[in-house]
Order: structure tokens, then C-alpha cells, then sequence
């Protein structure tokens, strides 16, 4: 069948790779000067396309956000003006922290960036003293209305509160209060509340605004264990905008030094910035030292400088031509995509290995200039273009897929493999041209084939030994690799060195409610509407927690009652009170302790309508909340946004016991609209992306290998030379994930698929090479086998420095990628031979 | 945030007490000089008070004893005695106050634009211009000098009145507020440099609690 329907495909598809091949290596041994003008060109394009690139270093465009638990998150991000916020956090003992905040708020208020204050707000403290008379204002209101704000089990202390010895005890607090200092401050205070009804009011409205597990005998926001102290600066402009937060971070570095507490900072997109220069660092040494091993491994292998000198320029080109062309494509490309030009030093390097050994043996063997360079790019040529378009393909094959971080890296590999491979047809023919008329007498001395030719000779020898000998490692390996699991932690892919990341470890660690959180949301046009679908879901999170299964939950119906609660507060405390009149009785009270009655009459008035006293309506609750210095209460839980409300509950449980699945479908079936999101949803939805992502890119990039493959040998042998080796090599590099305790995770996933065109080659070049000769197949082989060895070392260095990078995803994809290559070379290497024996002996 | 400024300037201003100089003129800065350099010579002091208070919220004066202590570098202390005890910490900017009585403890973190730092090192430099926001008067009668301190801007405090002799040595303190508010504080029985330790200045329990 294959011979059947493609054959001529096939043959055409071969005879116009052989006739472009031909038209490259006339045009770059007959013209060099106008493949250089032509090349001068495209970098000129490439560099006007770069320079209006935008580069992106926000790390949450690394990740689908248009739905799901995701999209919640980056909005709840947005709402409650976190994404503004930047979060400094002073380590040290507790004397020195309280020392030593101040100053440090001094500096960040004083901060400027282009004039302008860097911050438009800085939170300390957990009071701030200028709202005093707001803070009044609305405790006032509060005692007032006690059926909004009390709740049912603290109606008997309220009631008791107004019975008239307690009248007086109460009075006789304020009057020492008043005679003191501090007065002068707690006058407007005492005056609407001067029975300190708010002692029984304030702490539930304290508890439900703090996000934080602070010590609450300080006015700062310290942690419990006294060991750090927070500070939350909102930014006065976006920090997305980069020039900005650049110039922010400068200033934040330069604000923080000589204090004698230590200080840290983070915030969700401010870290981006922090770290960029480290990522930058990690990133460029990445380069650097895959550069210099690749560079060094050519030069001992061949000991020729100038095809040495010349890969840096063809990697130079396929890195400048694939930044530009993607510029054309992309509106910006993130930062840590440049992690790809690691990638593009080890595969692009393979190209220039493959011709360039090629060129050398036949020039080593006897051959002239013109006939050994006609056979390396012509006949290696066509196996190198397949390799390198197998190569392509899986990685471009990931454009399709959601998850940006992996398209764009797709994008970027794939165009840059194919320019490095053209750079490779176009630069290394007059380069060797040169190189022979320059330097006439060169001696080609017979290059080292790494022990190739007794592996060749054993292999063949031992055809059944040997495939027995790999099949049954493979099987080992296979039995691990079925013990693979996948990593949903985002944490863990993270730079572990990273300032921001450590910092978010250290607020977890010391300010965290509970380890984990999930945000539910229920949204409307309607208010009235949405708070009525709040209770229900409220009624479910406190079912959750009486099960233990939640920690803690924060909501707005936490802290102001509904009406059913309104009327329980309501018919308690007037069935205590009775037929007593507590306004009547707070007046006597004043008189009695020498108080003027006119400042107290709104008190004692709205004590007198107690009896009176009918629900609220929630929607002058919140507006009243929202006016007050509570506010951040009301903006916490009840966010208006895009024409709609949203009421979020923050609920905290510490693990397992959480039951979210369950939690999820009974949310659904009780409020359909109701989203959730959490860092374990959003893993969640990161790993099903992926793995849709995988799915599709698997079979679009496996699809396009085998159509390449089977193009180039026509027969089911050659795909086999080919897909056996990658094959082997997957279930190798599971395997040996397995064994180094590595888990799957959303990038390194994707490895599986690149992995099938960077293998395919291994097999690919050493079965084009020795599959259908006879004759000189162990020189072949060692020939296309050294290549072969040294591709898969260069590509090891360039993913092996990955492997080292501090950002977990890197490294994760340089690991596996490392065990994945390694393994398909070694297979490729030992038992091709052996396979290829059997089958030709056939 | 009026009312902390105004508990800071006073409490700033007590700060004075003790300045064995003689005076230099009859205008106001020349009366701030004389309080300020007493007060670079003192590491300590202590000093009984007789506090009357006259507020809207009250149909008498609240009449209360006690005392007051400072220690350097931002130590401050005032206890009042029954029959409206109180115990007031002041130390950087943070204040504690406790009532005995009925076992309460407040705290309030005052501006730090308002810090004791601030005003101590006001207080370190040579008097050359008052300070700012405030208008100061001065007269000097039967070898008693009155300074007068009223804000520029529009606060809930009037005026801000302190009376000492020619040492120096404040014997009187008077906060009038617009609406009414009076506080008239009269010192006796200063001691400077008398070697006050932390202790002395913080009780026990505020002390425990005092961040």
C-alpha cells in the first residue's frame, strides 16, 4: 500500500528536494557573493521586524486565559487591584521589624518614578488614624443596627450590655478614656457608642476583612509568630506597563538598602520584573555554555577553525531569521521563549555536523573538492533535509496547541531549525570553497569513529543478542515508565531562586489562613439577585466547614446577617429587652456620671428604636460598608465589574480532607453560573489543556514525520530504521524519569512530541547511509554514526544547559529531552545494525 | 489625624520641662530656644501633674493626678490616678493605653510624619524658624514666659498654651479645642536626670503587650 498510493508522491516529492538541493549548492558554490547580499537582507528585515517586537514578561500570558479557573483568577487578580499591588516583606526579629517599617514606609511614599509618586497607596497598619472620624461614623451605624452586624449567639451579651449596671461600668470606662491622652481620639467613638457595643460587632467585622493571618495585638501587619511584617504598596501607574515597573524596581532595589531587617518583594506582576534580570542571566548563561560546548566538541572532532568559526554564524542567522519571522506572526514574544536560541545551538548545529563529516570522509577517502562536496550536500544533504523537516515540523506543530508558553516555543524551534539548515546549505559550501583554495595543502587525516566500528561489528555479529539485549532493557524501562505520573503543582515549576518566588513561599509560610484556598465567585446583573444565590452558596460553604472539610471561609454574608438571621437578632433581642426602655436608661445613666445628655441623643435615640428595629436591606449594607473605612470588606467580597456583580467566597482548607469534586458538583447543581478557581483548578485546567495540546500535536507532528519518512525511503523498513530508535528512546526517557524520581508536567510533556522528529533522525541518517549498501557499510556507518554521536551530544549540550536552568519548567524539558536523546542515540547506535542485518539479510 | 497631632504636640512639648536657661529675648522663638536647649541637657525626667478637663461630652471638669516620665531616646509615660486611672505609653510612635480599672488596653500607631523621632530631632538643632504650621506668640510677664501655638490650618485644636519661668521650667500646659475642649495641665515636683529605666516607664503588663 505504502509503494501503491504514494509512490509517485513520493518519487516526486524526492526529485524536488534532490533538484532544490542541487539549485542551493549551485547557487551558494557559484555565487557566494549574492547569497551573502541575499542573507545581509533577511537579517535586515529580521532585525527591522525585531526591533518592533514587543517582549513580554508577564508570566500569566504564558497560559490560556480565556475561560476557565484561570481566567477567574487573572480577573479576582485585577479586581481587587492585586495585579497593581506590590508586596514587601521585612524579615528579622520582632523589636527590629517594628523598628525599622516606618522608615521603610517613608521611603516607598516618598518613592518617584518620572516625578510621580511610584505609589498611590501604602498599607501598614491595620487602622489607619486619619479615617477616625469615618471609623465613628459607621460604628455609630453599626450598634445601631444590630441585626445586621451581631450575631445570633452575641444577642445575649448585647442585651446585657444594656442593662443598667453594665450601663455604668461601661461609663465609667469612657470617663477614664476621656481623662486620659488619648482622649482627645476616642471622643467622636465614645459619643455614638458609649456603651462599647462595638466590642461585640468589630471583631466579626475585623476577622472577615483580613486576608492574612496577622497577630492581632499589633497594629501592624505582623505574622503571628512575630517574625515578619508585610507591606502592601499599590502602584500609582500599571506595572505592565514595562518601562515603568523597570524604572519601579530600580527604585523599590535602591529604597530597600541599609535597613537592618531583611526585605523581600513580590507581587503578581511585579515579579516578572524583579526577576527579569535573573531570568535574563539564566537564560543567556544557558547560551553561552551550550555554545562553547557544541563550538568545543567540533573542534576536537574535526580540528578544522574555520567550519568551526562558521556554525556560530549559522546559528546566529537561524536565531535573527526565526525571531523575525515570528515577530510577523506573534504581537510579542514572552521572555523566557529566548530559552528556544538554547535549543537552536544544539539542533542546528547537527546540520553542519552531518555535511561537514560527510565532506570530510569523502575528502579523507580521496575524493575531490567538487565531487565531496556535491556528496554531502547532495546525498547527506537529502537526509539532512528530511532530518531537519522532521525535526520542524513536531515543533511547529505546537502552534496549534493553547498553552502559549509551548506554541510559542514551538514556533520559534521550528523556524529555527529550518533556518539554521539553510543557513547551513548556503554558507558551508563557499566556506569550504575558500578553505580549499586558501589552504591547498590541508590533510584530511582520518577522522576518530569513537569505537563505531567495533560496535558496528559486534551489532552485526551478534544480530540476536544484541536486539535481545535492547529489547529486554527497553521492556525494564517500559515497566518503569508505566509508573509515570503527572505534576500539577505550578510551584514547583517555578525559578526556585527566584526573589518572588520565595517571598510568596515565606507569606505562605508565616501570613497564610491555610495552605491552600479556592475562590468561588457567584455573578449577576442584579444585585438583589446575586445576594440571594450568595446565601445558598454560603449556606454550602458552612456545610463545608461544619464537616471540617474547610478550614476557614471569608464571605460577605459572614459579617452582615440576611434577613431570616436579621429577624432571629431582631426577635431575640427585643423579647430580652422586653418592655425596658434602654435609651430612657442610657440617658438616666449619662446623668448619673455627670455626662451632658446632647451629644449622646443620637445614641440614646437609636437604643430607644430598638424595639422597633426592622431588617436592612442588604443593599444599603454593602453601600454603607463600602463608604466607610471598612471598605476594603465590601471590595474584598463584592467586586462591581463588566456591568456585573461579583460575590466571591475565599474558602481555606489545608489539603485532602477537602472534598472538591463533590463541593464542585453540588456549587453546579445549585447555582450553574458559580465559578471557582484556585491554584489546584488552575492546575487542573493547565494539565487538561496540555493534554488536548498533546494530542493534537502528537498527531499533527507524528502524521507529518511519517509522511517525511515515508517520502524519503519509500519503504516500511526505512520508517522503521527511523521511528524504532525514538520509539525506544520515549519509553527510555519515561522510564528513566521514572527512576530519577521526575514526574510529567505541562512542559516537559511536550518533549514526547518533539522528541519523535529530533529522534527520527538518528535513525534516519544511519539508515540512508547503510540500509541498501552492501558494500562499505561499516564505513558508512561510522561515518554517518560519528555524526550521528555528535549531533546527539550537541543537542544534549544545548537542552543539557536547560537542564541546569533554576526555572523548574526549563529543566524539567532539558532533563527529559537529555534521558530522550541519549537513550533513542544509544538505540539507534547499538541496535540498528543489528536490525538492519536481519531485515537486509531477508 | 488632627487629634493624634494635637496629643503629639502636647505630649512633644512636655518634653521641655526641665531647661535651666536663661532667656535670650521676649519673642517666640527666642521662648522655643530656651525650651529647647533645657531639654538637650536632660536624659530624664519625672514630674507630678494636676489635669483638668473641660469637655463637651462632660457637665464638670474631670480633675485627675499623677505623673509623668520620660526617658531618652522615645520613652513617654503619663499615669493617672483614680478616680479615672489610666496608663499611657508612648514609645516611638506607638501608643499604649491601659485602665487599670476596668483591664482594657488600647493601641493606636500614630502618623509617622507625626513620630517622636521628628520632634526629638526638632528638638536636637538650634531654634532658627517655628515650625511649620504653626503660629507661635510669645510674652514674657513677672519673669514668666507665655507661649502661645496655634495652627495655620483649620484643625480641631485652637490654640496650645505654655507657661514657664525664666529657667525655663514649665509649671502649666492649656489645650483649647474649637469646640470647646479645654485641658490645663499643671507640673510640680520635677526631677531631671534622676536615672529612669525602661521599667519605670512601662508596667509590667503594658510592657507585655506593647509591640
Amino acid at each position: 500500500m505504502v509503494k501503491a498510493l504514494p509512490a509517485k508522491l513520493s518519487a516526486a516529492v524526492q526529485s524536488a528536494v534532490t533538484a532544490h538541493l542541487e539549485w542551493v549548492f549551485r547557487l551558494s558554490s557559484a555565487k557566494p557573493g549574492q547569497v551573502i547580499a541575499a542573507a545581509l537582507v533577511f537579517l535586515a528585515l529580521a532585525l527591522t521586524s525585531l526591533l518592533n517586537t514587543r517582549f513580554e514578561a508577564d508570566i500569566f500570558k504564558l497560559f490560556p486565559s480565556k475561560q476557565g479557573a484561570l481566567k477567574l483568577f487573572l480577573q479576582t487578580l485585577q479586581w481587587s487591584g492585586s495585579a497593581q499591588e506590590a508586596y514587601f516583606l521585612l524579615e528579622g526579629d520582632r523589636q527590629a521589624l517594628l523598628a525599622e517599617v516606618e522608615p521603610f514606609v517613608l521611603r516607598l511614599k516618598s518613592l518617584k518614578v518620572d516625578g510621580q509618586s511610584a505609589f498611590s497607596k501604602v498599607i501598614y497598619r491595620t487602622y489607619d488614624p486619619g479615617e477616625a472620624k469615618a471609623f465613628a461614623d459607621f460604628i455609630g451605624y453599626a450598634v445601631a443596627r444590630p441585626q445586621l452586624f451581631l450575631k445570633v449567639e452575641q444577642v445575649d451579651n448585647f442585651a446585657g450590655r444594656l442593662l443598667p449596671a453594665n450601663m455604668d461600668r461601661s461609663l465609667k470606662r469612657a470617663q477614664a478614656e476621656l481623662a486620659s491622652q488619648a482622649g482627645m481620639a476616642m471622643r467622636d467613638i465614645i459619643a455614638v457608642d458609649p456603651l462599647y457595643l462595638r466590642d461585640l460587632i468589630l471583631p466579626r467585622l475585623n476577622k472577615a476583612t483580613q486576608a492574612l493571618d496577622l497577630d492581632t495585638s499589633s497594629p501592624y501587619l505582623l505574622s503571628r509568630d512575630g517574625r515578619v511584617l508585610i507591606v502592601i504598596a499599590e502602584t500609582a501607574r500599571p506595572v505592565q506597563d514595562m518601562q515603568f515597573a523597570r524604572k519601579l524596581v530600580t527604585g523599590i532595589n535602591k529604597a530597600r538598602q541599609g535597613f537592618s531587617v531583611h526585605i523581600s518583594c513580590a507581587g503578581a506582576h511585579l515579579s516578572a520584573v524583579i526577576d527579569e534580570a535573573t531570568m535574563k542571566r539564566n537564560i543567556l548563561a544557558c547560551i553561552i555554555s551550550s555554545l562553547f560546548v557544541v563550538l568545543g566538541l567540533f573542534y576536537l572532532t574535526y580540528r578544522r577553525v574555520l567550519p568551526t568559526l562558521l556554525i556560530p554564524l549559522i546559528l546566529l542567522v537561524g536565531v535573527a531569521l526565526s525571531l523575525g519571522t515570528a515577530g510577523f506572526f506573534l504581537s510579542s514574544i514572552h521572555i523566557i521563549s529566548f530559552a528556544f536560541m538554547a535549543l537552536i545551538i544544539g539542533l542546528g548545529t547537527d546540520y553542519s555536523i552531518h555535511i561537514y563529516d560527510r565532506f570530510y570522509s569523502e575528502r579523507s577517502a580521496g575524493k575531490s573538492t567538487d565531487e565531496a562536496l556535491r556528496l554531502s550536500m547532495i546525498d547527506s544533504g537529502r537526509g539532512v533535509f528530511t532530518a531537519a523537516t522532521t525535526t520542524a515540523f513536531p515543533f511547529l506543530a505546537l502552534m496549534v496547541t493553547e498553552v502559549r508558553a509551548l506554541s510559542e516555543l514551538g514556533l520559534l524551534v521550528g523556524l529555527g531549525v529550518i533556518f539554521s539548515m539553510y543557513a547551513t546549505f548556503f554558507f558551508l559550501p563557499p566556506l569550504l570553497i575558500f578553505s580549499e583554495q586558501r589552504f591547498p595543502n590541508s590533510v584530511y587525516k582520518p577522522l576518530p569513529n569513537f569505537g563505531l566500528g567495533r560496535v558496528w561489528n559486534i551489532s552485526r555479529k551478534n544480530r540476536f543478542a544484541t536486539i535481545a539485549v535492547s529489547t529486554v532493557l527497553i521492556a525494564i524501562l517500559l515497566i518503569a515508565a508505566l509508573f509515570i505520573s503527572f505534576e500539577g503543582e505550578l510551584r514547583n515549576l517555578q525559578p526556585k531562586q527566584s526573589e518572588a518566588f520565595l517571598t510568596q513561599q515565606k507569606i505562605e509560610k508565616h501570613l497564610s489562613l491555610a495552605s491552600r484556598q479556592m475562590l468561588v465567585a457567584v455573578e449577576g446583573i442584579d444585585l438583589d439577585d446575586v445576594l440571594a444565590r450568595g446565601r445558598k452558596v454560603g449556606a454550602l460553604v458552612e456545610n463545608y466547614r461544619l464537616k471540617k472539610q474547610l478550614a476557614a471561609y471569608s464571605s460577605l454574608g459572614q459579617v452582615l446577617n440576611d434577613q431570616p438571621s436579621q429577624n432571629e437578632v431582631l426577635e431575640k433581642l427585643q423579647a430580652q429587652t422586653g418592655l425596658r426602655r434602654p435609651g430612657t436608661e442610657l440617658a438616666q445613666a449619662l446623668v448619673r456620671h455627670g455626662f451632658e445628655q446632647g451629644p449622646f441623643q443620637p445614641a440614646i435615640n437609636n437604643l430607644e428604636q430598638l424595639k422597633y428595629a426592622r431588617p436592612v436591606a442588604m443593599v444599603e449594607a454593602i453601600q454603607r460598608l463600602a463608604a466607610s473605612p471598612l471598605r476594603g470588606l465590601a471590595e474584598r467580597h463584592l467586586i462591581r465589574a463588566e456591568n456585573s456583580y461579583h460575590l466571591l467566597f475565599y474558602l481555606y482548607y489545608q489539603g485532602e480532607e477537602f472534598n472538591q469534586p463533590q463541593f464542585l458538583k453540588e456549587l453546579a447543581g445549585l447555582d450553574p453560573s458559580a465559578r471557582a478557581t484556585g491554584e489546584e483548578l488552575v492546575s487542573r485546567q493547565l494539565a487538561g489543556s496540555v493534554k488536548r495540546s498533546f494530542l493534537w500535536g502528537f498527531i499533527l507532528g507524528g502524521v507529518m514525520v511519517l509522511l517525511l519518512l515515508i517520502t524519503h525511503f519509500e519503504s516500511l523498513e526505512g520508517v522503521f530504521y527511523s521511528l524504532y530508535p525514538v520509539m525506544a528512546g520515549v519509553i527510555a526517557m519515561l522510564g528513566l524519569m521514572v527512576l530519577a524520581g521526575m514526574k510529567l508536567n505541562f512542559m516537559n510533556a511536550m518533549v514526547l512530541v518533539t522528541i519523535l522528529g529530533m529522534g527520527s533522525d538518528y535513525g534516519l541518517h544511519l539508515a540512508h547511509r547503510t540500509s541498501t549498501l552492501e558494500e562499505g557499510q561499516q564505513a558508512s556507518y561510522t561515518q554517518a554514526g560519528r555524526a550521528v554521536l555528535l549531533s546527539a551530544l550537541t543537542t544534549i549540550a544545548g537542552f543539557g544547559s536547560l537542564a541546569l536552568s533554576d526555572y523548574g519548567a526549563l529543566a524539567s524539558i532539558g532533563w527529559a529531552t537529555n534521558f530522550g536523546v541519549a537513550a533513542t542515540a544509544l538505540v539507534a547506535l547499538f541496535s540498528l545494525p543489528a536490525f538492519i542485518g536481519l531485515i537486509v539479510k531477508k | 489625624m488632627q487629634k493624634y497631632r494635637r496629643i503629639f504636640l502636647f505630649l512633644c512639648l512636655c518634653l521641655f520641662f526641665s531647661a535651666p536657661v536663661q532667656a535670650a529675648g521676649n519673642n517666640a522663638l527666642e521662648a522655643l530656644e530656651t525650651l529647647r536647649r533645657g531639654f538637650a541637657g536632660i536624659n530624664d525626667f519625672t514630674a507630678d501633674v494636676v489635669q483638668e478637663k473641660q469637655l463637651a461630652l462632660m457637665k464638670k471638669k474631670m480633675v485627675s493626678k499623677g505623673q509623668v516620665r520620660f526617658k531618652k531616646p522615645d520613652l513617654f509615660f503619663m499615669e493617672l490616678l483614680a478616680p479615672h486611672a489610666s496608663r499611657l505609653t508612648l514609645r516611638a510612635n506607638v501608643m499604649t493605653l491601659w485602665l487599670p480599672e476596668q483591664g482594657e488596653i488600647q493601641r493606636v500607631v500614630l502618623p509617622p510624619e507625626n513620630g517622636l523621632d521628628k520632634w526629638l530631632a526638632y528638638l536636637d538643632k538650634p531654634v532658627s524658624e517655628a515650625p511649620e504650621g504653626v503660629d507661635l506668640k510669645a510674652e514674657q510677664k513677672n519673669n514668666i514666659w507665655t507661649l502661645r501655638v496655634s495652627p495655620l490650618k483649620k484643625t480641631g485644636m485652637k490654640e496650645l498654651q505654655l507657661s514657664f519661668d525664666m529657667k525655663g521650667q514649665i509649671s502649666r500646659i492649656v489645650i483649647a479645642e474649637n469646640n470647646g475642649d479645654r485641658t490645663d495641665i499643671k507640673f510640680s515636683n520635677l526631677r531631671r536626670n534622676v536615672g529612669l529605666k525602661d521599667k519605670d516607664l512601662v508596667q509590667d503588663s503594658v510592657n507585655r503587650l506593647t509591640p
